[in-house]
């Protein structure tokens, strides 16, 4: 559990810069009253650790820090919970009436799952339906990656609907391509850390679908309003690649198809000028240049 | 051959031509630029002949005319299905496209008439769930969605609009909703006609591709994906219209749209979850709020109110 705290923390560290910045006196509050947030005490023991450790470190705190500059409009509940159906799965979600949830199974798959090493046979090569851990990543990335990805994806939900954002593509999409542009705004290290671990995450559950599906894609999950596992994290990579080509070379050598590297620039140019369009007017200026004097956000990334 | 790219360069002509023509606001002309590239492959210098023959891009210089920024049309071989669309670049339909659109009409092996006055368009049906397709409707409908696709494309670009989610789904939703807009019978031919031709890409290239990471991995949905999203904006719109491809008092297929997708699709109410738009009117509230303005309302409303397909 120490694990899981520490790299939730550090999540938030990278993600949310202005929690460690020594506020300058003309700097102002990072404070919006439009935003809420609440524990709620799981019901389940083996959450109980996670509950206990996120609101020791005031996760919901920082996050309503990093939305604080949005000028919404409407209101925002943050929610830590263990929730009902919707959360199980792992999951979590925005429910369409200005409440993000973020369960605890989702923290609770990170840290028990998808950041595990498996172990195989020495002569047992990972492939497409290995589980847990890929080689080459970090146990400390796939859980940053997996709970800041997760975060900034939901919030892309809430910003769809409490900003009236026009939508012509797949929301679903919409949300991850917002949780990737923002991932790639914070430099190439913090960019590495999170795209990586979040690949990782969608493999994990791309193996665990394709072994319970005897190696196959079945229609029913092309039917369904996301993309499918291993999509999603080609999304996540592309766009990373697109935005920073060099930083992210070797692993578009090893991960993406191809063919896909082609349109990897002009497929973060248009997520780029979507939120430069739909976004960043809402955005507060004031309260922007107290994040970008950290010099982590930068201005130029979206012009 | 000759006969199916007969029936297509028909179809095309009626869907595009339509029993009244538009007269093109004077702009179209000159906005809207047409060419017909020769084809190096022999093969498809027939495609050439009767789209050429039909005015098939003259057609749709007038039923883009509401356009008001300068666009290109061509026709060529390209070397694949697609032409990758470049910034500025021309909207470019593919010999390639057009060819695979033929090469899976419904053919002799399904339901055939032997009435001998029966026309030939209904000699020839291919099967949907409990839909017949005529190959009219598995012409139209693919041809006019992947030219509305591909135009689509091109106005995100010439109109910077902003597009959150995968460009080509975004481009499929646009291309879907337009097909929705000139009346029902319109909608239901051309979108079941789509569907059809969707259905059958996907049974034939499935088994050698769904696993493949080029296929996956590509910047396009996969074909059964893209099948599944145009259902999703036809029954956002018509559930009615399009309830053939909901499992009601029967066991889903795969043509069918999943009851959770659905729900999505329908902007319904889900455990835990409020009320919200459907996808439809999502694109909707989408194109009204970045395009409409763009549009020369006048050509526009002449288009929309032309019959496009005959009865």
């Amino acid at each position: 559990m120490t694990r899981i705290v520490s790299a939730a923390a550090l999540a938030l560290v990278l993600a949310c810069p202005m929690v460690r910045a020594e506020p300058a006196a003309a700097q102002p509050e990072l404070k919006n009253d439009m935003i809420e947030f609440e524990y709620v005490e799981p019901r389940t023991a083996k959450f109980k650790p996670i509950y206990e450790h996120l609101k020791q470190i005031k996760l919901l705190e920082r996050l309503a820090q990093f939305l604080s500059p949005l000028k919404l409009q409407g209101g925002l509940v943050l929610s830590l919970e263990e929730g009902g159906p919707a959360c199980r799965g792992p999951n979590s979600y925005y429910d369409m009436a200005g409440k993000l949830h973020l369960c605890y199974s989702w923290f609770y798959m990170l840290e028990n799952e998808a950041s595990v090493e498996v172990k195989r046979p020495p002569d047992e090569p990972f492939t497409a339906t290995s589980l847990g851990l890929m080689p080459g990543f970090t146990r400390s990335e796939v859980l940053i990656g997996g709970t800041v990805g997760v975060i900034l994806h939901e919030m892309g939900h809430a910003l769809f609907d409490i900003q009236d954002i026009p939508l012509f593509g797949r929301e679903e999409d919409g949300a991850d391509q917002i949780a990737a542009l923002i991932m790639l705004q914070f430099g190439p290290k913090v960019a590495q850390t999170t795209v990586k671990g979040f690949y990782n995450v969608w493999h994990h559950f791309n193996a665990e679908t394709l072994r319970a599906q005897k190696g196959q894609i079945r229609p029913w999950q092309e039917a369904d309003e996301h993309s499918i596992s291993i999509q999603r994290a080609y999304n996540f990579l592309c766009m990373a690649y697109g935005k920073d080509p060099k930083s992210f070379q070797e692993l578009a050598e090893a991960l993406l198809p191809r063919a896909r590297k082609q349109s990897c620039e002009d497929e973060y140019k248009q997520a780029a000028n979507a939120f430069r369009k739909t976004v960043l007017p809402d955005v507060d200026p004031e309260m922007m240049k107290a994040v970008l004097q950290l010099e982590i956000l930068k201005p130029e990334d979206f012009k | 051959m000759k006969r199916i790219v007969s029936i297509t360069a028909a179809a095309c002509a009626v869907a595009m031509v339509g029993l009244a023509v538009v007269p093109a606001p004077a702009h179209a002309q000159a906005n809207i630029k047409i060419i017909y590239e020769p084809p190096k492959n022999a093969k498809f210098a027939p495609i050439l002949d009767r789209l050429r023959q039909r005015k098939v891009l003259e057609t749709l210089q007038q039923f883009l005319s509401p356009l008001k920024f300068p666009l290109t049309v061509k026709t060529a071989e390209c070397g694949a299905y697609y032409a990758q669309y470049q910034p500025g670049g021309p909207v470019i339909i593919c010999y390639e496209y057009v060819d695979l659109i033929e090469s899976i009409l419904p053919g002799e092996q399904g339901p055939r008439s032997t009435d001998p006055t029966t026309p030939d368009m209904f000699k020839y049906l291919g099967r949907i769930g409990p839909l017949l397709i005529t190959r009219e409707m598995a012409t139209v409908g693919p041809f006019v969605q992947h030219v509305l696709h591909e135009t689509a494309l091109s106005v995100f670009d010439n109109l910077e609009v902003p597009v959150w989610g995968r460009r080509h789904d975004a481009a499929d939703y646009a291309a879907a909703f337009l097909l929705l807009q000139f009346g029902t019978d319109v909608a239901r031919k051309t979108l079941y006609g789509t569907a059809y031709f969707l259905n059958k890409w996907d049974e034939v290239i499935r088994e050698g591709q769904i696993t493949d990471v080029n296929y996956l991995g590509d910047i396009r949905s996969t074909v059964r994906q893209r099948y599944y999203n145009l259902l999703c904006i036809a029954i956002g719109k018509d559930p009615i219209g399009f309830s053939s491809f909901i499992a009601i008092g029967r066991a889903p297929t795969p043509i069918d749209l999943p009851a959770g997708r659905i729900a999505h699709c329908r902007g319904l109410q889900l455990a835990g979850e409020a009320a919200y738009h459907s996808d439809y009117e999502k694109v909707r509230r989408a194109f009204v709020s970045q395009i409409m303005s763009h549009l020369d309302q006048d050509a526009l409303k002449k288009v929309q109110g032309t019959k496009w397909i005959p009865d």
